[in-house]
């Protein structure tokens, strides 16, 4: 797939309100103990728009790995917000190397809030599947 | 304090993470992907046991920024991580890093996260800015 091809993959998720149990319950399971506000990467709540582009893509979930993952603040994100995700699928590279269909997955979210972007999101996935159960 | 280019930032030891960490980590991020929970299908994916999450990682890393450059000083203008080697409960992190340039007000760090045999995990990167 090209890249242009690739932009044509988008989804759009409003998000429940931002509550100040999940803020707690995140940092907890995170051990966070420097980010009594928000911490950083809480965001990552926010995927769903993400995993609807990869069902679209028909995603083998079992060989997925995380790559790299990047954020971009603009504003923070506070208690009682009710973020919209509008993600896109940035890239899609496809390799065949021994006995593996490698698949490279761009992915990049913005995070609104009423109307406003106040972060970017940008996140990167491999696919290695074994040929004999690539689709 | 003031911050200068070369500069190495306190580095952060996170507790070993447990099987309980990820299972409260998959609740409270909603990432419930069963080769963090599972490890007859972690095993067919190919890891001995079950992984831990690339993000848990990256939630570390992002506490030691923090913990060197507080909420209340510093806002975070950008921050990336690349995940490099697969991590498993039990692993012990140590999060270290350096302010790689300082300018304008904004200090570009380097950030790196090792596991208990020394073997980089995660690296990455950050903008802080002085609020």
């Amino acid at each position: 797939m090209r890249t242009s091809e690739a932009q044509t993959l988008h989804a759009t998720v409003s998000e429940p309100p931002v509550s100040r149990q999940q803020i707690d319950a995140f940092a907890r399971a995170t051990a966070s103990q420097h980010t009594p506000a928000l911490p950083p990467t809480f965001y990552t709540l926010f995927r769903r728009a993400e995993y609807q582009i990869m069902d679209k893509l028909d995603t083998n979930w079992q060989y997925l790995l995380h790559s790299e993952q990047e954020y971009e603040y603009f504003e923070t994100l506070t208690e009682g917000q009710i973020p919209e995700v509008k993600a896109r699928l940035a890239d899609k590279r496809e390799r065949r190397a021994a006995g593996f269909l490698m698949s490279f997955i761009k992915l990049e979210s913005d995070i609104m809030v009423n109307g406003r972007k106040i972060a970017c999101v940008r996140t990167s996935f491999v696919i290695r599947e074994p040929l004999e159960e690539a689709k | 304090m003031s911050w200068s280019a070369g500069q190495a930032l306190k580095p952060l030891v996170k507790p070993a993470i447990t099987r309980q960490q990820l299972k409260d980590y998959a609740e409270a991020s909603g990432d419930k992907n069963p080769i963090h929970l599972d490890d007859a299908y972690a095993k067919k994916a190919g890891f001995p046991s079950v992984i831990v999450h690339g993000m848990l990682s990256m939630a570390f890393m992002a506490d030691h920024v923090r913990f060197n450059f507080p909420e209340k000083a510093f806002r975070i203008g950008r921050l990336k991580a690349r995940f490099r080697k697969v991590t498993f409960p039990g692993d012990v992190l140590t999060c270290s890093g350096e302010v790689r340039e300082v300018g304008d007000g904004a200090l570009q760090l380097a950030l790196e996260v090792k596991n208990q045999d020394g073997e980089v995990t995660t690296d990455g990167s950050a903008e802080v800015a002085k609020i």
